[in-house]
């Protein structure tokens, strides 16, 4: 019979020292080993020097850290404490902060809080700064104007920006027999009618007309296009005088829904995103699409129409070349910062040229985001031209005129612009389901823009 | 003799009864009292994130506002026709599942198991399986309907309000049966055999047995169910978030939604905690009404 020892080895006092010895060392240098990581925020977060507080919103491009990591190393006297929140929280939760007087020196600034933020003086306007003004002659119109609060000041650098395009599936054009999707309302229809008569699709144009907040970019985008605006430089409503395409436009949305059938009356409840989607999985030939998406479509491994989607300007109702709509988020200084100097340092490398003036950061963004960037003139970066090519199936001159001629939704600073633009698009859809006439949509929404900028 | 009239003591010991509760009490009052009376305190001042610096307090200007505006009363009658149309059908097919689920058969127990699956399913991934069914073009719901004849071709279901507002009835519906079906069946395996046998004796069908034995001993049951699908169904916003967004127009504008969008779309946190009231006092109606119309019918069939 052998005996079997019940218990294991019993630890030696070497076993014992070495353990507690890899304990202390990892306890040591984990965080350094971490902080080596380039692309995790902590990493930013350096020993001594000023720190910096920043705050963004969450799916922030991954270039971003490792870029302010380049940065920081450039600027040894500097730190940066990163903190994200998801969008959908990140109003709320930066307006929290300033309330409670939390350290800030740098955050991104949503466009449609921009002027309540600077209302409530907590931005620091960014005039004072060396370098501002190239900055801002280098980036398009609507980021130039998404960034000015409404006392004409700048507050913020453009980070994200695109324009809407019409993007379109080549090959069921062509078999249409047509090569572009016009320049006009006009030849739009026509050619949206081939390809339904052609038994292509039955429904071959999306509006993405979804009663949601910030929807409805396919109706701005064409009433600029038109040269039509939905407010004027005083914030009173445009749309319902005189001469405004909006009634002709929206003629067209109620014939091309109900007469024409080349919209799909599930459209109403499209939302733009669900029409990127879709035309990246083949399901939507044409819809009114944000420039980065391109790069979903005829980039990405997992697209089913790669090579085959381009983006043409916005017909409107006579041309194509007036205007589009856009988006710009920047980035800007916090009021209370006590490093207001050093916040400008990182402000430029982050949204701007840099010190160095390569635009290394913005550059990298861009590359990572497929585009979204504010200044047309970094788009001369090879890689970017490189990536443009890609994305435009080796014709960007579209792509870059819609850079041109973006413009930001007029009316978006006011207090109450979301409460208007629900109510609008409820008027729109009773027309868009003829429940109501577009005389009446139009009339019920202009009313409704004057009382409650007069409440 | 102190330790003696101690243990002898039975009168409630009111003060000992404080000290024991006062850190659960002292939880309430932080986590739901004070955010009820602040939420209240809010609805009392005009405050909007947009003008975050500006509160100012205008006593019940914005239940004044509420009342007045078509939108309210609009979005009024959109609640009252979803809470009919949903508690409605959730109650009377969540007891006959309950009842077949209560007979001894086959596959009870597999059944039992599988109608508990949509009730653990979240509102919003709800939602999410409804817009595919309910999808225009590619929809489940459309195949199936056209291929048993019932339409001609795919319809675009949520787009239209004659048919969106029923859409999204279903959707609740269908996610919440179970938990309906669950509450009765406990309710059910409740009822004494013996009321049964009697009524056998006294020649009552299986109707009358239904509706003289079973029903009122399932007051309580229904009433804890009524009350709680009334507060779902007067909440519901989820799923019309996914689905509609409160459209076609304003067919599918409940108070739910607006509260919602008002507190976080307009960010007008005075209004929108003045609809959260309005919502709690229409709940708080309604249970009374449900309370006094069941709960005495529960106690005579015990």
């Amino acid at each position: 019979m052998t005996f079997r020892p019940t218990r294991g080895p019993t630890p030696n006092r070497r076993s014992v020292l070495m353990g507690a010895s890899a304990l202390t060392a990892a306890a040591a240098f984990g965080p350094r080993a971490f902080a080596l990581d380039t692309s995790d925020p902590a990493s930013l977060k350096r020993d001594g020097g000023t720190l910096l507080n920043m705050r963004a919103w969450e799916r922030y491009p991954s270039s971003d850290i490792p870029g302010l990591n380049v940065f920081l190393d450039a600027h040894p006297g500097l730190s940066i404490e990163w903190s994200s929140a998801p969008w959908a929280r990140y109003r709320d939760r930066m307006i929290a902060e300033f309330i409670a007087e939390t350290p800030l020196d740098v955050l991104q600034v949503p466009e449609t809080e921009l002027a309540a933020w600077t209302d409530s003086e907590w931005l620091h306007p960014l005039e004072e700064f060396d370098g501002l003004d190239e900055i801002m002659a280098a980036a398009t119109p609507a980021a130039r104007e998404a960034c000015t609060g409404l006392d004409g000041k700048v507050y913020s650098l453009p980070v994200f920006s695109d324009a809407f395009g019409l993007a379109y599936n080549t090959e069921t054009l062509n078999q249409a027999g047509f090569d572009t999707p016009g320049k006009n309302l006009d030849e739009l229809r026509e050619r949206m009618v081939a390809i339904k008569k052609a038994g292509l699709d039955d429904f071959p144009l999306s509006l993405a007309m979804k009663k949601q907040p910030g929807q409805f970019w396919s109706l701005w985008a064409t009433l600029y296009a038109s040269g039509g605006n939905m407010f004027d430089e005083n914030g009173e409503p445009a749309f319902d005088k005189p001469g405004s395409p909006m009634k002709h436009i929206l003629d067209w949305y109620v014939a091309a829904i109900n007469e024409w059938k080349i919209v799909g009356m599930e459209d109403l409840q499209r939302d733009w995103g669900t029409s990127r989607t879709q035309m990246r999985s083949g399901v939507v030939k044409a819809g009114y699409m944000a420039q980065y998406a391109l790069t979903e479509f005829n980039v990405k491994p997992d697209s089913a129409v790669t090579g085959k989607i381009k983006m043409a300007l916005v017909p409107g109702l006579d041309t194509n070349d007036v205007g589009t709509v856009g988006y710009a988020h920047g980035a800007g200084m916090a009021a209370i910062s006590a490093n207001k100097d050093d916040a400008w340092t990182l402000l430029n490398a982050y949204a701007g040229p840099g010190d160095d003036g390569k635009w290394a950061l913005t550059v990298a963004r861009a590359l990572d985001q497929g585009g979204r960037c504010p200044f047309p003139q970094v788009y001369d970066d090879p890689r970017l031209q490189e990536l443009l090519s890609a994305i435009t199936l080796g014709d960007s001159a579209d792509f870059q005129k819609l850079s041109e001629i973006v413009r930001a939704k007029r009316g978006i600073k006011t207090t109450w612009y979301p409460e208007w633009e629900q109510f609008m698009m409820g008027q729109v859809q009773d027309a868009l389901l003829k429940n109501q006439s577009v005389e009446a949509a139009i009339t019920a929404s202009a009313d409704e823009a004057r009382k409650l900028a007069g409440a | 003799m102190a330790r003696k009239r101690w243990a002898a003591q039975t009168e409630p010991q009111p003060f000992l009864a404080f000290v024991l509760n006062t850190p659960a009490v002292g939880l309430l009052l932080l986590l739901v009292v004070y955010p009820i009376v602040y939420s209240f305190w809010l609805s009392l001042h005009a405050y909007n994130l947009r003008k975050p610096r500006q509160f100012e307090f205008i006593g019940l200007d914005n239940y004044a506002d509420i009342l007045s505006s078509g939108q309210f009363w609009h979005a009024a009658r959109v609640t009252a026709v979803f809470s009919v149309g949903s508690i409605g059908l959730t109650v009377v097919l969540g007891t006959l599942l309950a009842l077949l689920l209560n007979e001894k058969w086959p596959g009870r127990g597999v059944l039992r198991a599988v109608a508990l699956i949509p009730w653990a399913i979240p509102p919003v991934v709800n939602g999410l399986v409804w817009q595919w069914m309910l999808e225009g073009r590619h929809g489940l719901l459309n195949y199936i309907f056209q291929s048993i004849g019932l339409i001609d071709s795919y319809q675009a279901w949520l787009s239209y309000p004659e048919t969106a507002l029923p859409a999204l009835v279903i959707a609740q519906v269908w996610n919440h049966v179970p938990f309906v079906a669950i509450v009765i069946l406990a309710a059910l395996q409740t009822v004494p055999d013996e009321l049964y046998d009697s009524a056998l004796v006294d020649g009552a069908n299986i109707f009358r047995r239904f509706f003289f034995v079973t029903l009122p001993w399932l007051s309580h049951a229904l009433l804890l169910v009524l009350i709680t699908q009334t507060m779902v169904a007067l909440r519901t916003f989820d799923i019309i978030y996914v689905l509609t967004g409160g459209g076609p127009g304003d067919s599918t504008t409940v108070l739910a939604w607006l509260t919602y969008i008002t507190t976080f779309s307009y960010t007008d946190f005075g209004k929108g905690n003045a609809y959260a009231y309005t919502i709690a006092v229409l709940t708080m109606i309604l249970s009374v009404f449900y309370i006094r119309l069941l709960w005495k019918r529960g106690e005579m069939a015990k």
